[in-house]
């Protein structure tokens, strides 16, 4: 664990901490920041499942995994209730990281759960069912990397979740995104019974070249700040040509090039979450 | 990284050469020089030299100026693919720089310039206890060097940017400002003729040097103010930011349930998306039969905008199918007040409900049933 405890842990889910990547906004970083953070916690020897649903099965590919085998996907999570989680989980070629691998086909269970009992709850349901299984959980983190779109996917994906971490670009209608989000959240709070809490907004893909970026790193930092307390991460995870580069290698960049500037900040970002996993109690 | 600055009458010196050359124009107002070190160096510059290579004939001015023209462009775009994105911001911040009136002259990092490292390190340094921002881009050092020291009015004049007194003499404005004296006002003539290297390397050097500046120099005619980019970017957003209601994400936290509804008033200004999904679910949960909440929902786009006619509408309607008849009547008359097409049909529904009575004509026939 080098030197990490977990403190405090989802009761729900026996000590595993559930935590969605998760912005209506698409490219804001959501699966580099997911696959990332995963490989640093699994780095840390930490115990770590990365769940892609997204359709677009980036952080599938991210992880080495071919969105188009026919093994089973995250959506016979959702679809098939009898399917349980153990059969969805594959390893993959980074120690104590496992993958519950995404393909496009899990576009269509919005469609098909429409209709069901419960549709919100799925996910809930087989991460529960998944935690009462085993005496011990086998991991202690699962990170679950979102669609960018607040539908039932991300609905079931916040309803299972103890935790999210919302990646935000610095533009304008990233944070319209994170507002959008915000009301999706509420009305979850509103009508059922979620138990995610914010672990923390991380602004990705920054330049520090540019005025904008500085301008509304700023003020939303101190939006959040005044309003809520420090829920923005210290570390910015700036704008690097190596993160694009090292996709093709299937590795997070942390992994692939763990000198890249990209890489180092993901480092420190994975400490500051620990950090504020650590303060957040369930 | 960046080192020091200073303005600089050398207007053009070829890259991976020092400038010993002609000397350029005379000093003007407004120029800024970037030292660039010998080490740590940014890519940028680098990769500017090289494209200035490819280029050829144009000066490093003009290839700064040209940063954003299309020829150039495209050659990033060429050579840089994956670079080119960045380098389009950086272009942008000199392109400000530039409309403001100020020149930039640029070291290259083979340029040796030996002589002033010491003080471009020093000058690196100040730069980091001067701001926590600090951060080893070029153009947002010298766009906040810029506004914060309020060097942009003086012309100050350095012979030579390789000049030990140039070097020297960017330190000591830094250390000038960071110990809170009032801001260096620059003599427009040169300063006294060049000291020899090892003099320079020595940081107790620089202060003696600026002392020898004409203090009886007169002061240079001051650009007019201009808000910044910085500035005018921070009004804009600023207001939006902040209407945004981001309370919603935190409720778990907080536990503050009720309290997530967004204020839809605020967003009505920054978002008609968000209002439409509002009145999306007021609308759904009416349908649903759900009408306190459908209420809640209008209720809030009802307190963004007054004296909107839909609202309204929908807002009597729903009492009116709660049964609550009175407060729809006057809902609904205010709704057709403000020129909703079918509120004054509703409102004939309504007396026509009221007129028939429904109910009595059933008292009536108990009554004959138990006269009977």
């Amino acid at each position: 664990m080098d030197g990490y405890s977990l403190t405090n842990s989802g009761s729900a889910y026996g000590g595993m901490r559930i935590i969605a990547f998760v912005n209506e906004k698409g490219g804001v970083a959501k699966t580099t920041s997911c696959i990332n953070l995963a490989g640093c916690f699994a780095a840390r020897g930490l115990r770590v499942l990365v769940m892609d649903m997204d359709p677009q099965s980036n952080a599938t590919l991210g992880l080495g995994v071919d969105p188009g085998c026919l093994d089973p996907h995250a959506s016979l999570l959702l679809t098939d209730n009898k399917f349980p989680l153990e059969r969805a989980i594959r390893e993959t070629e980074i120690p104590r990281l496992d993958l519950v691998s995404s393909d496009p086909s899990l576009s269509g269970c919005n469609k098909t759960l429409v209709t069901e009992v419960g549709r919100e709850v799925r996910l809930r349901s087989k991460m529960l069912d998944y935690a009462r299984s085993v005496f011990t959980s086998k991991y202690e983190y699962v990170f679950v990397d979102c669609s960018p779109s607040l539908d039932l996917l991300t609905v079931n994906v916040l309803m299972a979740a103890t935790d999210m971490v919302v990646p935000v670009h610095a533009k304008f209608y990233s944070l319209q995104g994170m507002a959008l989000l915000a009301e999706t959240v509420a009305s979850l709070y509103e009508q059922l019974d979620p138990q995610v809490k914010m672990a923390g907004i991380l602004v990705t893909m920054f330049d520090r070249t540019t005025t904008l970026d500085r301008v509304i790193l700023e003020i939303l930092r101190d939006k959040i700040a005044s309003d809520f307390g420090d829920f923005v991460f210290k570390t910015v995870i700036g704008k690097n040509v190596a993160v694009g580069e090292t996709e093709i290698s299937n590795k997070p960049i942390v992994l692939a090039d763990p000198s890249a500037p990209a890489a180092r900040a993901y480092e420190s970002a994975a400490d500051e979450l620990l950090d504020r996993l650590g303060r957040t109690v369930h | 990284m960046v080192a020091a600055m200073e303005t600089v009458v050398e207007e053009r010196a070829p890259l991976g050469e020092t400038s010993e050359g002609p000397a350029g124009p005379a000093a003007e107002d407004g120029e800024v020089l970037i030292t660039i070190g010998t080490s740590g160096t940014p890519g940028i510059i680098r990769r500017w030299g090289t494209l200035r290579q490819a280029i050829g004939d144009l000066s490093l001015e003009a290839l700064l100026r040209g940063a954003v023209d299309a020829r150039v462009l495209e050659l990033m775009r060429e050579k840089r693919p994956s670079q080119y994105e960045s380098e389009c911001g950086v272009a942008e911040e000199i392109k400000g720089i530039l409309e403001q009136g100020y020149r930039i002259f640029v070291h290259d990092s083979e340029t040796p310039i030996d002589s002033s490292l010491v003080t471009q390190l020093k000058a690196k340094d100040l730069l980091k206890q001067a701001s926590p921002e600090y951060e080893t881009q070029t153009f947002f050092t010298l766009h906040l060097v810029l506004e914060r020291y309020g060097w942009a009015t003086p012309a100050q004049h350095v012979k030579d940017a390789a000049d030990a007194e140039g070097a020297a003499r960017a330190g000591s404005l830094f250390a000038h400002e960071l110990a809170g004296d009032e801001p260096a006002i620059e003599p427009t003539e040169p300063l006294p003729a060049p000291q020899a290297e090892d003099e320079i390397a020595a940081a107790e050097e620089v202060e003696p040097l600026l002392e020898a500046a004409p203090a009886e120099a007169p002061q240079a005619p001051a650009v007019p103010v201009k808000l910044s980019k910085e500035e005018a970017l921070r009004q804009q957003f600023a207001e939006k930011i902040k209407a945004l209601d981001l309370k919603g994400l935190f409720v778990g936290n907080f536990g503050f349930q009720k309290e997530a509804v967004v204020d839809v008033s605020r967003l009505a200004t920054l978002s008609p998306q968000t209002v439409s999904a509002y009145l999306m679910k007021a609308n759904s949960f009416r349908q649903a039969r759900e009408y306190e909440k459908a209420l809640s929902y209008y209720r809030v786009l009802l307190k963004s905008d007054p004296d909107n006619a839909d609202f309204r509408f929908l807002y009597g309607k729903t009492l009116m199918e709660m049964g609550r008849t009175q407060a729809a009547v006057e809902c609904l008359q205010r709704a057709k007040e403000l020129g909703h097409e079918s509120a004054g049909r509703e409102l004939e529904r309504l007396a026509e409900k009221q007129t028939k009575k429904p109910g009595l004509h059933f008292l009536r026939f108990w009554r004959r049933t138990e006269s009977a």
